[in-house]
């Protein structure tokens, strides 16, 4: 690794001083006027190209003769430029998108473009995508569909909540326009925080981490909202099952101002009141809790000069869930806001900047009032984030990535207030805490020559804490050697940190989960990966990729048993240490072109946790391994109006802790008496195989100038009952009431459930 | 009061879906089971000894446990050893295998050591180590009415010794000792304030109700029994706790040996 950081040093001044002509600009939809992330501009006959940035700019070197340039995207009409190459040359291209109701043209050279870049281990989805396929409820769901790409998992039936390549579900870096979201889900993990109309473009890295982010071990999620339609108004939406959702668009100036507003909003809690209303009079009637989530996505994107343009982006999402009675009194809210602005900047045709500030706040906050008791229980996180980061193209083997980033955290931890109101009792606890993050990084991405490209980086982090820094050089170096036109081989290793640690107890993500920061007592999180794949262009139409992965991390956390967590002021001390592992192939064949498409994906995976004072110090599965895990997505477009689609998920079951043997305890003289099981193995049990196919009819049709669709799904349309959790029921003799003997029983939690949604764009 | 709204929005769950069909018995193929001694023993200040010793067995196996009858089971303090005899007894609803006339000592700080050899068979051993520590007073015992003065909920108020870590439980008797108490609750000096430390209840009590109050001072080997079994028990069925092996300070076993100190009192509710 120290050779690979001098050798970028090295080459940096080389680099820096080397003279070319450049072609640089956006690409932007004809349409709506967004720019497009990831779309391919190339140089068909020297055989070289380069994609667009997040913010849809792209800077490529050209030789001193004139040369074609095609520019093209997924979904959109390739189009050829002969461009002379003897100055620096600004050229902004519009693609045209086919329409929704012709049938999709893919081009190959999303496929040459994931042959040629040293990145791997990354899933790219767009919304557009997922929405064609089936979803629980009828609900869109980002997350969901990323748990049906090779190497991601959920933790049980429906939860959106994702496991990527065995690793914990806080190890996951979630960004909504480059700010953090520390809860990307909806009642109690079931759906998502993140409206699919409002999100554009969802890159997944499992490993091979870039440099420039950090912060977390086994994932990066990046979402990148709309900007909205810069060139004419447009209204999106949809009817659902549970939700429902608007989405209005459009130029504030034209072609320089946009906005986009969106807001969706589930409403269960309307019938439930009615019924609670209805029944208000009925004697020993238990009234129906009130729950429902609502989000809200706005944005403005503004020109504010041909070479500077401004992005402000807000997400405000709520669950609510409320209980009343005449004693009882329970309110249960919990919810992220998150604000960026972005600033971009086109330094010159070879140096582009982006900076950013943000501002992320996550909080629940549960009370209740009890007769004259009052409950106060609450946690939450707030940062604050500003980063800037510097891509530069100093010619055409080069392309320099440098940045740096600092967050401020502020932690609300277990806060607790108890009170009576004549003040008998007045007690609260918790602490607040926090922190500074930072974050330094400087990548080059090298092609040595056409067949090998390196790219090495180096990301050095820092936490500041009680007077406290920990730091840590994170290393991150991938390669990629062209064997053929149609086959690459590629190659990574990353280091990651992890400062913050969710404290949970339980067996799933919820929102009442504490986000802790590392100090003396709780050490950074470390993890190490490795991987190694093929990536292979089957005659333009078939994308196979397969990847071998292998990962170690040390300072892992996890909880004591019967750990107190809250009103515990010393929380850290709840906490044990240990160590994980994991390892696997993945194996990916996609389709993208034709009316025909979708995608296989099978993995092998083994993850392991290892604790001194869990499981008698021994290794054990981790709650994500899953030994086999395969997954189908096929989506057909039956004719211009009819498409279908269907998902066919099948892997191994959920590895489990249940109870083997069996006591007995008496207790006091005044005390209860009970059966209490026994605990042997950790996780040491698996449920049975998970199996389930979903199925998706979609009609389209155009209607004065607004489209619709009307979408008929099926989840587990085969009925099957998977499980959910299993428990041991006690038999007791019906004469005596005496336990006379012992079963296990499963729960599933879904069974086949059709869902209507009706979704419009004008 | 997280995991009440959580286990009411899973029950709702469950209750939604029981209708369809959603749960059955499964065949759970469990691994070989090595059972282990397993051991119950309350010591109370001024009370013979006695004491509960079984093993526990795989979980599916038949509903009866073994009661181990062949084993030397012995008590020892300041010098002082007392071995109990195999026979049956029955108190308050509980039976005990193992019994001795000697009286408990009542002195503060009397650590007790047990250690209990199975004869024949196995040969288990199993050790342990408990502490009689003082009687946790009761400072005051406060009503907090309702809205409408019908209900009340009890408030107990204990005195707290600030220089250590201190276990509590209290249980609330509404007239009469011998059956269950109404209110159950374990408690640390965590929320302590001015060495004082308040427990409520639920509004239960009416005027012209009695209550009993009995307040415990717990070892931190029993309340961390309690209250693992507890998260033991609660975890069977849900998926949102970690099961946890139940703590135990009995070594060569599992179970717990701990002293028992009570102090009561009673609060007649004025009609």
């Amino acid at each position: 690794m120290k050779k690979a950081i001098f050798t970028l040093l090295v080459c940096l001044p080389f680099v820096l001083f080397s003279q070319a002509t450049t072609l640089s600009g956006t690409i932007i939809d004809a349409q709506n006027g967004e720019v497009l992330i990831g779309a391919s501009i190339s140089l068909p006959d020297l055989k070289r190209g380069t994609t667009t940035n997040e913010f849809g700019f792209y800077s490529l070197e050209l030789p001193q003769k004139g040369v074609k340039v095609q520019f093209s995207f997924v979904g959109y009409t390739p189009q050829y430029k002969d461009v002379l190459g003897q100055t620096n040359q600004a050229l902004n291209v519009e693609l045209k998108a086919e329409t929704e109701l012709q049938t999709v043209v893919v081009t190959a050279n999303s496929y040459k473009e994931q042959l040629q870049t040293t990145q791997m281990s990354v899933v790219r989805l767009t919304s557009k995508e997922a929405k064609l396929i089936p979803a629980l409820l009828g609900e869109t769901d980002i997350l969901k569909t990323l748990q049906l790409k090779p190497g991601v998992q959920s933790g049980s039936e429906g939860q959106s909540g994702i496991s990527v390549r065995g690793g914990q579900t806080d190890q996951n870096l979630f960004l909504l326009d480059d700010a953090v979201v520390y809860n990307p889900l909806h009642l109690f993990g079931f759906f998502s925080a993140f409206n699919g109309d409002a999100v554009k473009d969802v890159r997944l890295f499992k490993g091979d981490f870039p440099a420039q982010y950090g912060g977390r071990l086994s994932s990066v999620v990046d979402i990148r909202t709309d900007e909205g339609n810069r060139r004419e108004y447009a209204v999106s939406g949809g009817l659902g099952l549970i939700a429902s959702r608007l989405t209005v668009q459009g130029p504030i100036k034209k072609d320089k101002v946009s906005f986009i507003i969106g807001a969706r909003r589930t409403y269960a809690d309307v019938f439930t009141r009615l019924v609670n209303e209805a029944n208000k009079e009925t004697p020993k009637f238990n009234p129906i809790p009130d729950y429902f989530f609502y989000d809200l996505n706005a944005g403005i994107n503004a020109d504010l000069s041909k070479k500077d343009k401004l992005f402000i982006t807000a997400y405000y999402g709520q669950d609510r869930f409320g209980f009343n009675n005449d004693n009882f009194k329970a309110n249960f809210n919990w919810g992220n806001t998150v604000v960026s602005a972005r600033w971009n900047r086109i330094i010159n045709p070879k140096l582009f900047m982006n900076t950013s500030v943000s501002f992320s706040d996550y909080k629940y906050a549960i009370n209740n009032t009890f007769g004259a008791f009052s409950l106060a229980v609450g946690s939450g996180v707030r940062d604050y984030t500003a980063k800037t980061d510097f891509t530069y193209f100093p010619n055409q083997s080069h392309q320099l990535r440098m940045g740096a980033s600092a967050t401020q955290h502020n932690f609300e931890i277990g806060r607790v207030t108890f009170n009576a109101t004549d003040s008998l009792v007045n007690f609260s606890a918790g602490q607040n805490l926090d922190g500074t993050q930072f974050g330094l990084y400087l990548n080059d991405e090298w092609e040595i020559n056409p067949r090998l490209k390196v790219n090495m980086g180096i990301r050095g982090s820092g936490f500041y804490n009680d007077n406290r820094f920990y730091a840590a050089p994170e290393p991150r170096l991938s390669a990629r050697y062209i064997v053929n036109n149609r086959v690459s081989l590629k190659a990574g290793y990353t280091f990651m940190t992890q400062y913050l640690h969710l404290v949970s107890n339980s067996g799933a993500s919820l929102p009442t989960d504490i986000w802790y920061p590392s100090d003396k007592v709780v050490r950074p999180q470390r993890m190490n990966q490795v991987a190694g794949g093929v990536t292979w262009n089957i005659g333009d139409k078939f994308l196979l990729v397969n990847e071998l992965f292998y990962k170690w991390g040390t300072n892992q956390v996890d909880y004591r048993d019967g750990a107190q967590i809250f009103g515990n002021n010393n929380l850290s001390q709840e906490f044990v240490f240990g160590r994980a592992k994991g390892y696997g192939n993945e194996i990916y064949l996609e389709k993208k072109t034709g009316v025909l498409r979708g995608w296989l994906g099978y993995s092998l995976m083994w993850s392991w946790r290892q604790f001194d004072s869990i499981n008698g110090g021994k290794q054990f599965p981790s709650r994500f391994d899953r030994r086999h895990d395969f997954t189908f997505v096929g989506v057909w477009d039956i004719t211009k109006r009819w498409t279908f689609s269907s998902v066919v998920v099948f892997s191994t079951g959920n590895a489990v802790t249940l109870p083997v043997g069996r006591t007995f305890f008496q207790g006091t003289s005044l005390d209860r008496l009970f059966v209490a099981p026994i605990y042997t193995e950790r996780n040491g049990f698996r449920f049975p195989n998970y199996q389930r196919i979903d199925l998706n009819f979609i009609y389209k049709w155009r209607r004065k100038n607004r489209d619709n669709d009307i979408t008929l799904s099926f989840y587990n349309a085969s009925n099957r009952r998977n499980p959910y959790f299993i428990y041991y029921e006690e038999i007791q003799n019906k004469t005596t009431g005496l336990p006379q003997s012992f079963q296990a029983k499963q729960v599933s939690l879904f069974p086949i459930i059709p869902a209507l949604t009706w979704n419009f764009k004008f | 009061m997280k995991n009440s709204i959580i286990s009411l929005s899973i029950t709702a769950l469950i209750l939604i879906f029981a209708s369809c069909d959603l749960e059955k018995v499964v065949e759970i193929d469990l691994p070989e089971y090595t059972p282990q001694l397993s051991i119950e023993w309350y010591i109370e200040a001024g009370k013979p000894y006695k004491m509960t010793l079984t093993e526990s067995v795989s979980y599916f196996d038949s509903a009866r446990l073994p009661i181990i009858n062949n084993a030397l089971v012995v008590v020892s303090y300041d010098g002082i050893s007392d071995t109990l005899r195999n026979g049956f007894l029955q108190d308050s609803n509980r039976l005990f295998n193992y019994f001795s006339n000697k009286i408990a000592p009542s002195k503060v700080g009397t650590v007790f050591n047990m250690y209990v050899k199975e004869r024949g068979g196995k040969g288990r051993e199993a050790r342990a180590k408990t502490v009689l520590l003082p009687v946790a007073k009761i400072d005051s015992i406060r009503l907090l009415w309702n809205k409408s003065d019908t209900l009340a909920s009890v408030l107990t108020t204990m005195i707290d010794d600030p220089t250590q870590a201190n276990y509590y439980r209290r249980f609330l008797h509404k007239g009469d000792t011998r059956k269950s108490p109404q209110s159950r609750a374990w408690f640390t000096d965590r929320s302590a304030v001015n060495g004082r430390v308040t427990i409520g209840s639920g509004f239960n009590y009416r005027k012209g109700d009695t209550v009993i109050v009995t307040a415990y001072h717990l070892n931190k080997d029993y309340y961390d029994f309690i209250q693992t079994a507890d998260n033991a028990e609660d975890a069977n069925g849900s998926p949102f706790e970690q099961p946890s092996a139940i703590s135990t300070n009995i070594q060569g076993g599992i179970g717990i040996f701990t002293t028992i100190v009570a102090y009561r009192d009673t609060l007649f509710i004025k009609k």
